[in-house]
């Protein structure tokens, strides 16, 4: 899952994009609003993480202005200001939730969460499709009752296969959420990860989950 | 509660005052009329008695003219002891008793003994002896007695009367005796108790009542104020109490007790802003420290990644530890808390010092400083005041000026002051930022700077400048470069 995080306050991003990455987010920073605005429409993100002071076009501005390009990626902002009418303002801006600093990193993770639920229809933390079932909290995947060990980049692409379970999914598409801005495409490290899934679930069951289609992507998909 | 308002206190005063002041009157008043009741009485019974004793002289004489014409020797001319003098007063009181001018009068006559000869009324036996001798009367002005007489068997009367002893000879010939009812005088005295203990103290007692509605009415506005004042806490002290057009202490009043309301109000609303900025500008090395330590803490890290993390929180620990001092500062020159320690300034030297003081900044950064003296100027002020205000702002030019620039300083003496110009040819501020630059935690965007403050040092510098009755000015343009312009008085009042 891929978020964009605009803030000006470069310690704030930093640690912000350590933590995330580290949750196996695909995180990309943009230190104003108007750069924010670039990103945001150029880039599918699956959440905006948007601080309400930031230089050249603030939080509110930028907010209404993403909305009113149809933009409708769930967007937590992030800001000093309390006080229930600025979370009013914020909201009607067309936030979908909103955060007070200091806040607690737990908090934020919990609320992306929550919103990316929102967004895929999910009613808890658990992504299943056939035996095989990712927890999106404690990060714990079961194949058939047997628990996997999986690095957090490997996570990263399962939760987004399983989340488009039976969907194609272009090489482009993958590497766009789950791979940050930083990285220079190279499709072929796309193949090698699909490897590393294959190996971990389908290597010892004979019903196979990840199918690859050729010319066009891969998609995950349980027995019909 | 009626007896601790203001109301009570001024009808008793009033009424207290009031009655005192009619009770000296009265008492006044009731005296000298009573004296000069006395006195018309007094006169009037002197008068009659001198009358009564000329008519009985004239009287004698004239019997006894007659009686020398008759031929008749009477060998006694004198009146003491003589017969004929007794019969003649009896035969005078007899027929002019009844004498108008006389009325309401009891006519006594005694001989040389004080033996009563005749009396036009019938007294008492006892009165019919004078009481004193007559030779103690003083012949010209003679004595008055108050006495109490039972006339045929009537209750007993006050009267006065008027003894005056007539002289032959320097001896008492005979004394005549005026009494006169005091009836009349005791009932106009009464009549004038009677206005004064009755009538008064209910006239009192009208103005009491007038003078409570008055107090009423023209306190009503407090009570109305009071009212009003009760309705204001600290939640609505931007409320203003109704202010009476009435023009007088109470309309002042209530002026005052406003312009006190603005005055806490401002006073608040600076603290709350106060309060507000503070938590504000903490908020962001707080949300740092909370979401790095959290961050770091979710795995095991390397001890290279935790000194690195020490290093960053302590440097936001030291940056909240600024801005709460700066703040601090700030708040104290606004609230005019601080006292200017004022002495003499070479002003010439402070810039020079202070030039010296940024100069490594300057080289290290590649930007070149000029100074130019255009007069020695001395003035008043605080030194370590005023030489911060000039760092912050040289510290400002520096920050804002790329390599190669420079930042050119002039000092002169200006009409009634000092002038001090910061020139840089630096980035400058666009005209839209340029009137909030001095403000609290304004900070202006400057494309390319990574450098930033806290927006407090520019409005730290305008306090220092007021405190010392001077004034800044600030021009600029964009790429181009910022002037800041500081004039300063010579003397502080």
């Amino acid at each position: 899952m891929r978020i964009l995080i605009i803030e000006d306050e470069e310690k704030i991003s930093e640690f912000l994009q350590e933590g995330l990455r580290e949750e196996g987010f695909a995180v990309d920073l943009a230190p104003d609003g108007e750069e924010g605005h670039f990103m945001a429409t150029t880039s599918d993100y699956d959440l905006i993480v948007l601080d309400l002071m930031i230089p050249k076009i603030d939080g509110l501005t930028l907010c209404r202005k993403l909305r009113s390009d149809k933009i409708t990626t769930p967007i937590i902002m992030l800001t000093a200001k309390t006080g229930v009418k600025n979370k009013v303002s914020g909201l009607d801006a067309g936030a979908d939730d909103y955060l007070t600093k200091p806040f607690a990193f737990e908090e934020l993770l919990a609320r992306i969460r929550a919103q990316l639920r929102k967004k895929d229809g999910l009613t808890d933390n658990k992504l299943v499709v056939d035996d095989l079932s990712l927890d999106l909290q404690t990060h714990e995947i079961k194949r058939a009752g047997k628990t996997l060990v999986f690095t957090t980049r490997e996570i990263a692409l399962l939760e987004y296969l399983m989340r488009n379970a039976g969907r194609v999914l272009s090489r482009s598409m993958i590497i766009e959420h789950v791979w940050d801005i930083n990285y220079k495409t190279d499709t072929n490290v796309i193949d090698v990860f699909i490897n590393h899934l294959r190996k971990k679930i389908d290597q010892d069951h004979p019903r196979k989950l990840i199918h690859t289609l050729h010319g066009r992507g891969y998609m995950l998909k349980g027995s019909p | 509660m009626i007896f601790r308002s203001i109301r009570f206190k001024i009808i008793s005063w009033n009424i207290a005052l009031l009655t005192l002041a009619f009770l000296v009157c009265g008492i006044l008043a009731y005296h000298s009329f009573k004296f000069n009741l006395y006195r018309n009485m007094d006169d009037l019974l002197m008068s009659r008695a001198v009358g009564v004793t000329e008519s009985i002289d004239t009287y004698w004489e004239t019997e006894r003219q007659e009686a020398l014409n008759d031929g008749v020797r009477t060998g006694a001319f004198s009146k003491i002891n003589n017969i004929n003098f007794v019969k003649i007063a009896q035969h005078w009181v007899e027929n002019r008793s009844s004498d108008p001018q006389l009325l309401n009068m009891i006519i006594q006559i005694f001989d040389s003994y004080g033996k009563m000869i005749v009396s036009s009324a019938e007294v008492p036996d006892w009165s019919h002896s004078l009481s004193l001798p007559a030779e103690t009367i003083n012949p010209k002005s003679g004595r008055f007695e108050n006495i109490t007489l039972s006339l045929n068997s009537d209750k007993p009367i006050d009267v006065r009367t008027f003894t005056i002893p007539i002289r032959e000879d320097n001896k008492v010939a005979y004394t005549v005796r005026l009494m006169t009812p005091m009836s009349d005088v005791d009932r106009q005295l009464s009549w004038l108790r009677m206005i004064l203990f009755g009538f008064l103290p209910l006239i009192i007692f009208l103005i009491g009542i007038a003078g409570a509605f008055l107090a009423r009415v023209s306190l009503h506005p407090i009570d109305q104020m009071t009212t009003d004042i009760n309705r204001i806490t600290s939640h609505n002290l931007h409320d203003r109490i109704d202010v009476p057009r009435s023009n007088d202490e109470i309309q002042r009043l209530a002026e005052t007790f406003n312009s006190m309301l603005i005055r806490i109000d401002e006073h608040l609303i600076a603290q709350q802003k106060f309060i507000q900025d503070l938590s504000h500008e903490i908020k962001t090395p707080l949300t740092i420290i909370r979401g790095s330590l959290e961050v770091a803490l979710k795995k095991e890290r390397s001890a290279e990644r935790y000194e690195a993390l020490l290093k960053d929180t302590l440097e936001q620990v030291a940056n909240i530890t600024r801005i709460v001092e700066s703040l601090l500062i700030l708040a104290r020159f606004e609230n005019h808390d601080v006292a200017l320690q004022v002495t003499l300034i070479n002003l010439n030297e402070l810039i020079r010092t202070a030039l010296a003081e940024i100069q490594p900044l300057c080289d290290a950064k590649g930007i070149l400083t000029e100074y130019i003296e255009n007069d020695a100027v001395e003035l008043e002020g605080d030194a370590l005041q005023l030489r911060s205000a000039l760092l912050n702002l040289l510290d400002n030019a520096v920050k804002y000026t790329p390599a190669g620039h420079t930042i050119t300083v002039m000092v002169r003496q200006a009409s009634g002051g000092a002038k001090i110009e910061i020139k840089d040819t630096g980035i400058g501020i666009d005209a839209a930022s340029l009137p909030h630059i001095f403000e609290r935690f304004y900070r202006a965007e400057h494309a390319g700077i990574k450098e930033r403050g806290f927006g407090i040092g520019l409005s730290l510098v305008r306090s220092v400048i007021i405190a010392h009755e001077g004034h800044i000015d600030v021009t600029s343009r964009l790429n181009e470069g910022t002037t800041f312009s500081v004039s300063l008085p010579l003397k502080q009042t």
